[in-house]
């Protein structure tokens, strides 16, 4: 989770009812980037990102443009959670490759329900995806 | 010097020739036609050979000073306006990035003002769900009291914000089907509509309009919202909507009619400025800034907006909207 607002991260965390995720926290994109250059293995990478818009120093599309940069993390699906819900905004989040966008401006309840919505559609599919590519691996 | 003085000395220069040259041509002209008009030749035939010979000069010089004067004014007046046009442009790349640092300024300030309502709307909720059954009456009342606070604040953002956009940021215009437009937002209007039990018809033909479709969908939605919001309780809540040719060329007069609350004739101008709401809306939650952008988006496309009302009876909103090109 990229995200600078420390009340944020706990409502996310607390959104996702997180016990059985293993949730790492960046407080700006720079870091993100820093630690993620070290990832070594594809085993390493996250599963998922979520990335918040309106990051110090460098904005979520920034974030995501760099992020997409760093071996094994070309095909992450990456979720923007985020206070604006502006259509502009939306748009260029989705020009610039994001795999959701939920915004953070609603009713805690629904905005629960819609993160967990989208993050469990996501996981599942890097699982099967993962699945499937052990299974050609086998078969080869 | 300034530029303006400069060019006002430079014109000083350039005229006092023409009316002297003139002059004098007139002059010998005039003496020489009637010395031949009257037969005589008072000055003498090599005379009037010179006298022609120095006319001719002067005819020449002055139509070589009159073309120069014309070339020097030409050219000042092209460096007037390549130096306006220039200065228009710097102006104009001044604005847009004014515009910009605004559109910035208000994104932030809308993002840092949102931020905190989150958090508290989120923890307020979290503990109002884990206490529960815990919270006696009072508590609960307390709680929805936070909760509904923070949806109106988030709203007041949320129409501030749009109401500092309308005229500033340019809107794409392009011809818009009206029927469509209306069909989506009773749709999007439904599930209010079916807690208040009103139904919306549309009671006439509408013709296709032109202009930003974002504004006109923004106009539609908040009076056709305000129609369903305030209709109290009448035996049959009913809003109707419909278009007739306006008296302003180019431009429809659209209604929007219901048997809701109505509005007193005094307060009939006063709701479409900026937080002013009249007392019999007050029950219902609301920014008091609905109608100002509704206002404001009319009168910047060229029309006019209106109300008529009676309290207890209902009201009818009046707007003019452009129409598309060929439309009758």
């Amino acid at each position: 989770m990229i995200e600078d607002n420390e009340d944020h991260v706990l409502l996310i965390r607390q959104a996702l009812q997180s016990g059985d995720l293993n949730i790492s926290h960046f407080q700006d994109g720079m870091s993100a980037i820093q630690n993620f250059k070290e990832i070594k293995r594809g085993e390493d990478a996250p599963d998922l990102i979520l990335l918040d818009l309106k990051l110090p120093g460098m904005d979520g599309c920034e974030v995501l443009k760099r992020l997409r940069q760093i071996r094994f993390l070309e095909c992450i699906p990456v979720v923007m959670v985020t206070t604006s819900g502006r259509k502009e905004e939306i748009r260029q989040a989705y020009k610039t490759g994001v795999c959701g966008y939920v915004t953070k401006s609603e009713d805690f309840d629904e905005f629960s329900v819609k993160l967990k919505c989208v993050i469990q559609y996501w996981l599942k599919t890097v699982e099967s995806a993962k699945l499937a590519c052990s299974e050609s691996e086998k078969d080869s | 010097m300034g530029r303006s003085e400069a060019s006002q000395n430079k014109k000083k220069k350039n005229i006092p020739f023409f009316p002297l040259i003139i002059f004098v041509g007139m002059l010998f002209t005039v003496t020489l036609w009637d010395a031949y008009l009257h037969g005589t030749d008072p000055l003498g035939r090599e005379l009037v050979s010179s006298l022609i010979l120095i006319m001719g000069t002067l005819f020449s010089i002055s139509a070589g000073l009159f073309s120069w004067s014309i070339e020097s004014r030409r050219g000042m007046l092209e460096r007037q306006v390549n130096e306006r046009t220039r200065e228009l442009n710097e102006k104009n790349q001044e604005l847009a990035e004014k515009n910009q640092e605004i559109e910035q300024f208000i994104h932030t300030i809308s993002h840092d003002l949102k931020a905190p309502i989150v958090s508290i709307q989120g923890f307020a909720s979290i503990l109002k769900s884990e206490l529960g059954s815990t919270l006696n009456e009072g508590q609960t009342n307390y709680f929805s009291r936070i909760l509904t606070n923070l949806k109106y604040m988030n709203s007041l953002i949320a129409d501030l914000l749009e109401l500092s956009r309308i005229g500033r940021i340019e809107e794409e215009k392009e011809e818009v089907d009206t029927i469509k437009v209306l069909e989506g937002l009773v749709a999007e209007l439904k599930p209010e509509m079916d807690r208040r039990r009103v139904t919306i018809e549309l009671k006439t033909e509408f013709p296709k309009f032109f202009g930003s479709r974002k504004r006109l969908e923004q106009v539609f939605l908040n009076l056709l919202g305000n129609a369903v919001k305030y209709i109290g309780t009448p035996e049959c809540p009913k809003i109707e909507v419909g278009c007739s040719e306006s008296r302003k060329s180019g431009f429809s007069e659209i209604w929007i009619r219901d048997n809701g609350i109505g509005i007193k004739k005094e307060y009939q101008e006063k709701i479409f400025q900026m937080f002013q709401r009249a007392p019999e809306s007050i029950k219902e939650e609301g920014t008091g800034i609905g109608l100002n952008i509704v206002k404001k988006i009319v009168e910047l496309n060229g029309g006019a907006v209106w109300v008529e009302s009676e309290p207890g009876k209902g009201s009818t909103f009046f707007f003019e909207w452009t129409k598309a090109c060929g439309t009758l």
